[in-house]
């Protein structure tokens, strides 16, 4: 397939997945695989939205559920439309992000990413990348960084005290 | 145009000295670093072309931020620096995928020379 | 500024050390090349920081002293133990002058002048001996162009000699360097060879500090030594067959720059480059050698390969630092020019002919034989002999060494298969015993070879501790001197072997302990001669293997630690409280040093500027799965022991059913199980406790320390897994006990090493991921709350 130049402004491939009625995506060279649902082991005194490790292939890989990454209201159990993206995140690895549905590899043009909206605020907005208007779907573009963040880190090791205290 | 540089190197004096080197003979030296660490976040901060890399380092040593460097960026051009006597350690930075290497003490002429065939 | 001079003190004290010791091995013998041109570094560094600091008059002294040293290279003959004397006198005038280098004291400045005298009258009396050339240098450093010429001049006498001595020497002799470029120039340039002089490095063409990169047309090559490849027969072999193959034989030349350092490594870097093109066969020295730097600047390998581009080659190589030169030429033409050898009579020097004539016959003997069949076109060798190739075909070696050198990540791939292929084994193990007899049997057999695959493979890891013991004498005697203390180190256990990815993280923290036990451990003299205790310190350095571990300490007969100091230091910086605090016994009291925020002296004093604290000493122990603790007695001393499992990536461990899920903890932190009756169980201060034979430790619910499902409260008996792990004893209580298994330990990865209290991962047989528990982080990090 050729490539066309389309005067300057480049196109972006993402992998577009949703999670409950919200279409999201993330940039396509970063994604590894994806693959159904295994097994997944959950770790002792982790933050509610690291779901626990999977094996891949041999390597340990840590699982994210996005939901819960996002604090949206999940009504119904993951079924068999749920997926688990493996992606690489720079210099520190691979993660494995649990979505409702994957729909399809998507190539819009940048100029029709824009910056996250202003009023999203706190940590959902950190996660956002840009959004991307396609037709009327509006989708939210992540930054696969921030998934995991350093603050994160620590927020891990201190919450094994607080998680011990509300037992 | 000048290559540009981050030094690395857990001694002030020797950055200060490596970073008079470079500048006296034509490097730009983008910045310093003065642990393993520090070294791999400067190096997505600056992106130089190229590096010279401390092997003896606390909070990570020159190998292990090599292997991060390099694992980041293929491309990455660094130098190892080590201490006589260290030549298991130099080989394995090699594999880690340093492209050269330079002795301490320093020959100003070798560590230019070293750097220019480094960067091309 | 000053930030600069205290670094600026720290290195130029550690020149001091090296300085003592290269003199030292100096005085067994003067006349030693290497020795001169080691301090002739030392010297030349320590002149340029105290250039680049301003020092002038420390950099006076240094560059005088460089210039008068450089006078013996090349005449090495002159040294003699009064000038390696005059040396030693050196280093003190230095250290004078290092106590305050921007200012010197009276004192230090007139000795300095003194030996700047010294050095002028020395250097007279050394001219007088040498020998023409140097007439022209008397106290002129800058005059390298000079000695540049002088030396040419002096090789074009001697080199006159060669001729005519090389015309006496056995026809076989053929240390003829085949100088000509790929292009087929014939180039022997007689004018580097030197005759009769232990030539440490060659000619030294820009007066040897490489100061001046250019060197004057072809210097620096050399050519003292022999440098002909000898084949041996599997090597000929190797030849023929890739000759037959349609590949040619390249002998390629490397010349490194004079005073090249760790030359080993830039000759790995060639060779390196070299696998890229083509086939290794051999090279002369021998790859053996070149890995012990027996060589001087100059190194052949001949590689075969069907597709080798000598200018690509080229280019490969001399981007590799420190390589002045690389010649390709055809290893037919390099074998047919020796044939020529006799006639030339351009010879090498004749030390290394009279210690070969023996071997010079050999080569001559072997060449010639397959030279005649050489001489007709390559398929004819083929054709003569069919018989060698067919019997040797079959084992022919790459290369003919006792080592290879093998990328340690295709070795950690082999490992990590392995290690895969245990758990397998265990899978099928655990399937297919029982089922049929013959199955059995097989089961057994293979059930051998994977267990002695995985020796062999924890093995290939292990490394003697040895080179990282190294170093620590000199340090120990720099770290000493500049603390005014006296110590004696003694080393014991070098040859105990670990995983080698510990070896290298190991050097830091011992270094610290060590300083560490100097600095706070050793009293100075008079406090020990009062104390009634040997003049001397002692520290020991040990290594040894104890069940499944390897076992480092490092013990002093020093003042040891006060618990009652350490409790209030703690106390004062907030490390721990009251009641923490009444809770400990004395050791306890002491391992406090490992918590951050510690350090009981008043200010730092150490200079080197790395500032590592024991709590860093133990997290760098701890990411090594090892274990730290110190014991000590005041007024006696102190020992710090450090443990570290016996292999990384493969472990026994122990499968426990607890909180809902499966876990594996490894048996070496694991003392006993045993089943407890309710009754057996106290409670003290809302921890249950319990008293097994005479002891006391802590009980916990496994499942709920980790987070998980808490154990159903009544039950009729309860399985407990008692754990020890350093000074730690306790009990965890779990639902089922599962069995033993070996299992090979997982990287959690980046995002999740830092998980406290879980050490890693393994997968079990049916793939499912099971958390490895680290008993140490479990419970360090717990939080009393079972009632």
């Amino acid at each position: 397939m050729e490539e066309e130049r389309i005067e300057e402004s480049r196109e972006v491939q993402l992998v577009a997945f949703m999670l409950e009625d919200e279409e999201f995506a993330v940039d396509i060279h970063k994604v590894r695989e994806v693959i159904k649902l295994p097994e997944i082991t959950p770790l002792p005194r982790s933050v509610d939205f690291i779901e626990g490790v999977i094996n891949l292939r041999g390597d340990i890989i840590p699982v994210v559920d996005l939901c819960k990454r996002f604090s949206l209201h999940r009504p119904e159990e993951r079924d068999e439309q749920s997926r688990i993206i493996i992606v690489e995140i720079d210099g520190s690895g691979e993660i494995g992000l649990i979505v409702d549905a994957v729909s399809e590899v998507l190539r819009i043009s940048e100029d029709v990413i824009h910056p996250p909206p202003t009023n999203v605020s706190g940590a959902r907005a950190e996660l956002i990348q840009g959004v991307g208007r396609l037709d009327n779907r509006l989708i939210i573009i992540l930054n696969l960084q921030e998934i995991l963040t350093s603050e994160e880190q620590l927020a891990l090791e201190e919450v094994t005290i607080t998680d011990k205290d509300t037992k | 145009m000048a290559k540009s540089i981050l030094v690395i190197d857990d001694t002030a004096f020797m950055r200060t000295t490596l970073r008079r080197m470079l500048e006296e003979n034509g490097f730009f030296v983008a910045g310093e670093a003065e642990n393993g660490e520090q070294a791999v976040e400067k190096y997505k901060e600056l992106k130089p072309d190229l590096v010279t890399m401390d092997i003896t380092m606390p909070v990570k040593n020159g190998i292990d931020a090599t292997k991060e460097i390099m694992e980041y960026d293929p491309e990455a051009r660094i130098v190892v620096v080590s201490a006589m006597g260290q030549k298991s350690v130099v080989i394995d930075a090699l594999n880690a995928g340093a492209k050269d290497f330079i002795v301490k003490p320093f020959r100003p002429d070798r560590v230019i020379e070293a750097l220019q065939k480094v960067a091309n | 500024m000053d930030d600069y001079k205290e670094i600026f003190l720290a290195e130029a004290n550690e020149y001091m050390q090296l300085l003592n010791d290269c003199l030292m091995n100096m005085e067994e013998n003067p006349q030693d090349a290497e020795s001169l041109q080691e301090i002739f570094r030392l010297v030349h560094s320590l002149k340029g920081m105290a250039g680049t600091m301003g020092f002038d008059l420390l950099k006076q002294v240094a560059h005088d002293l460089e210039n008068f040293m450089e006078q013996f290279k090349g005449n090495e003959h002159l040294l003699n133990s009064e000038i390696v004397d005059f040396f030693f006198e050196s280093v003190d005038v230095f250290q004078g002058l290092l106590i305050d280098p921007e200012n010197p004291g009276e004192n230090e400045r007139e000795t300095a002048q003194l030996y700047l005298e010294k050095i002028s009258s020395y250097w007279q009396e050394v001219l007088e001996e040498v020998p023409a050339e140097t007439e022209t240098e008397t106290g002129a450093p800058s005059s390298e162009g000079e000695t540049t010429g002088e030396t040419t001049a002096e090789r074009t006498a001697g080199e006159e000699e060669a001729v005519s001595a090389g015309d006496e020497m056995p026809a076989g002799e053929s240390g003829v360097e085949s100088e000509g470029e790929f292009e087929g120039e014939p180039a022997v340039d007689k004018r580097e060879e030197p005759v009769g002089e232990p030539a440490a490095e060659g000619m030294p063409a820009a007066a040897g500090d490489g100061e001046e990169e250019i060197p004057c047309a072809d210097d620096g090559e050399e050519t003292a030594e022999d440098l002909t490849i000898e084949l041996s027969e599997i090597e000929k072999e190797i030849l023929n067959s890739a000759e037959c193959r349609g590949e040619q034989g390249y002998v390629v030349k490397v010349v490194l720059l004079e005073g090249a350092m760790m030359k080993s490594v830039r000759s790995y870097m060639v060779i390196r480059a070299l696998e890229q093109f083509g086939e290794i066969v051999t090279a002369a020295p021998s790859l053996q050698d070149l890995d012990e730097e027996k060589f001087d600047q100059a190194f052949k390998v001949l590689v075969v390969s069907s597709f080798l581009e000598p200018a690509k080659v080229k280019e490969a190589i001399l981007n590799i630092a420190e390589v002045q030169q690389v010649e390709i030429t055809l290893w037919q033409d390099e074998v047919a020019q020796r044939q020529e050898a006799p006639q030339e009579a351009a010879d090498t020097s004749d030390g290394v002919a009279q210690a070969e004539p023996a071997a010079a016959q050999d080569a001559a003997g072997d060449e010639k034989a397959p030279s005649d069949a050489d001489k007709a076109v390559p398929e004819q060798s083929c054709r003569q002999q069919p018989d060698k190739k067919q019997t040797s075909s079959a084992s022919v070696p790459k290369v003919q060494e006792k080592m290879v050198r093998v990328e340690t990540s295709k070795l950690d791939d082999l490992i990590n298969l392995i290690g895969e292929m245990v758990i397998m084994r265990n899978s099928v193990m655990e399937k297919g015993t029982g089922l049929s007899e013959e199955l059995d049997q097989s089961l057994d057999q293979m059930d051998r070879v994977i267990t002695e695959l995985q020796n062999v493979s924890m093995q290939l890891r292990m490394v003697p501790i040895k080179q990282v013991f190294e170093r620590f004498p000199r340090m120990m005697r720099d770290i000493c001197r500049d603390r005014g203390k006296e110590v004696e180190l003694s080393i014991s256990g070098e040859d105990t072997e670990l995983d080698r990815s510990i070896i290298n993280q190991l050097s830091d923290p011992l270094v610290h302990i060590l300083r560490n036990a100097v600095d706070h451990g050793i009293e100075d003299v008079q406090e020990r001669e009062s104390k009634g205790k040997s003049r001397i310190g002692h520290i020991s350095l040990r290594a040894f293997h104890e069940s499944n571990h390897v076992v480092l300490t490092v013990e002093d007969d020093g003042k040891g630690m006060d618990p009652e100091k350490i409790k209030k230091a703690a106390l004062e910086k907030g490390v721990a409280d009251e009641e923490e605090l009444s809770r400990m016994d004395e050791d306890e009291i002491i391992n406090l040093l490992f918590r951050s925020g510690f350090s009981t002296a008043p200010e730092i004093t150490d200079v080197s500027g790395r500032g590592v604290g024991m709590d860093a000493v133990k997290k760098a122990v701890e990411s090594m799965r090892g274990s730290i603790e110190i014991k000590s007695e005041v007024g006696k001393g102190s020992m710090f022991i450090l443990r570290f499992p016996l292999t990384l990536a493969i472990i026994k461990a122990l499968m426990v059913r607890a909180g809902g899920y499966i876990f594996a903890i490894p048996i070496e932190s694991i003392r006993e199980n045993v089943l407890l009756q309710p009754h057996q169980i106290k409670t003290i201060q809302k921890e249950w406790v319990v008293n097994m034979r005479g002891e006391v430790f802590s009980l916990y619910d496994l499942g709920k320390l980790l987070n998980f499902a808490p154990m159903d409260e009544e039950k009729d008996e309860y399985n407990v897994v008692v754990i020890e792990t350093g000074q730690k004893k306790a009990g965890f209580l779990v639902d089922e006990l599962l069995g033993q298994q070996e299992v090979v330990i997982k990287s959690l990865g980046n995002f999740l090493k830092d998980m406290k209290g879980i050490t890693g991962a393994t997968v079990l047989g049916d793939g499912r991921v099971t958390l490895i528990i680290d008993v140490l982080g479990l419970l360090e990090d717990r939080r009393v709350e079972v009632g």
